[in-house]
């Protein structure tokens, strides 16, 4: 019975060390990213070879939900509640204090809008991180950016691509493209067109849902960061890239 | 397979862009096979091996030969699949791995057929831990020390892995066998 298991092991693992197929321009595509990552100032440095981490521990984890935690306020939040023997019990008042803590709050809030500049009395965010951002100068910080042009909250399936719109104000550039993990960082797949009016350039495409990292491409050669964008590190590299989380709120 | 003549790679280490288009030749099908198997999809796959030879390049410089050139490799390959699985992962697994004869065949081919596509779905259905160990230790040969660089996990953590894995992997080629 053992052999006859190994043997099935075994008939396995021939199928699978078949090698496939390597397309005849496989490594001139490699030379020619080489060069492109080399044009436009891509500095290879650290953390290449960390090892990126399956995100649990245990072996029985379905490879459908193998993608990265992201540590944030929701985490830190559920280790402070943990510590603190849950939220409820950290945070249990009594109804008539809590009637006082919900006006003072709600003085308070009216103090402080009261106080703010008229253009940051609004805080309707953008559903990306972007929105969050010091905008720039000369051209309607609405139009720069990351924009969701399809509505999110209409999305059922995770896996459909949402339209995004990319702008970049950019009057003295001859090419704008944008490059990110969603177009294998390809300078050509999603060129923007420039608005001749205003000198600000666009593109629609189509992302999936998630965190994304993404720059522009500017007359093929000078890496610029979305002004308008939260800026991360890339894992292998180091060179900074700017984030857009898309259809998630 | 042989490793590579290591002065290809300190050649391409020191710039020699002939030495790394040879390293990427030598290397790049059993990559490929590699990360077929653990997308198990033709188009991402040669995406994960395209990124892994961009990335291999800019560190070239950072590669300590005292560390086997193969395990260094996979370390940065393994590391872009984890990376596409995580935004894969909505997606549908669509298993290409060769051409298969659906339209004409003898009935062993045939046979053969079926054997090599429900290869892919058992593969496809092992969770991605355990493929990956699988795939490194029985089809690329690797070592459990080597395969703990890679991975960053322990060697009896691998070992059990591997060993769940072939366990799943006889149960469900076994049904199969026996239709």
């Amino acid at each position: 019975m053992r052999e006859n298991q190994d043997d099935v092991i075994n008939r396995i693992v021939d199928e699978l060390k078949t090698l496939p197929a390597v397309p005849a321009d496989a490594t001139a595509r490699v030379l020619a990213r080489v060069d492109a990552a080399r044009r436009a100032g891509a500095s290879p440095d650290v953390d290449h070879d960390d090892v990126i981490y399956f995100p649990t521990a245990t072996d029985e984890m379905p490879a459908a939900t193998a993608e990265p935690a992201r540590p944030g306020f929701a985490s830190a939040l559920d280790e402070r509640s943990r510590r603190a023997g849950g939220l409820r019990r950290r945070f249990m008042v009594s109804l008539p204090a809590a009637i006082g803590y919900a006006l003072a709050a709600t003085l308070v809030g009216f103090l402080i809008r009261g106080a703010l500049p008229d253009g940051r009395r609004s805080t309707n965010a953008a559903p990306t991180q972007v929105a969050q951002t010091a905008q720039p100068t000369e051209v309607a910080a609405s139009r720069l950016g990351v924009t969701p042009v399809a509505s999110v909250a209409s999305r059922e399936a995770e896996e459909v691509p949402i339209q995004v719109q990319f702008v970049l104000d950019a009057p003295r550039a001859k090419r704008v493209a944008v490059v990110g993990d969603f177009n294998a960082w390809d300078g050509t797949s999603n060129p923007l067109v420039r608005d001749s009016a205003s000198g600000v350039w666009s593109a629609i495409v189509p992302v999936t849902p998630g965190r994304h990292v993404y720059a522009f491409l500017v007359d093929d050669t000078a890496w610029t960061l979305d002004p308008r964008a939260p800026k991360t590190k890339d894992a292998d590299y180091g060179t900074e890239q700017s984030v857009v989380i898309v259809g998630m709120k | 397979m042989s490793a590579i003549d290591m002065s290809i790679v300190q050649r391409a280490k020191r710039g020699d862009r002939t030495a790394f288009a040879a390293l990427v030749d030598f290397y790049y099908a059993r990559c490929l096979r590699f990360a077929v198997h653990m997308l198990g999809n033709a188009q991402d796959a040669e995406e994960a091996v395209q990124d892994t030879f961009v990335r291999v390049h800019g560190a070239l410089h950072r590669y300590d030969e005292f560390d086997r050139f193969e395990s260094w490799l996979f370390r940065i390959l393994a590391n872009r699949c984890r990376t596409m699985m995580g935004r894969e992962a909505r997606r549908s697994r669509v298993v290409v791995y060769g051409e298969l004869p659906h339209d004409k065949g003898t009935a062993p081919e045939v046979d053969a057929m079926v054997w090599r596509e429900e290869i892919q779905t058992a593969l496809a259905a092992l969770p991605a831990a355990q493929r990956e160990a699988f795939l490194l230790r029985h089809v690329e040969g690797l070592e459990y020390e080597e395969m703990g660089r890679i991975t960053g996990a322990g060697v009896s953590a691998l070992k059990m892995r591997v060993k769940r894995a072939c366990e799943f992997l006889r149960v469900r080629l076994a049904e199969v066998e026996r239709a």
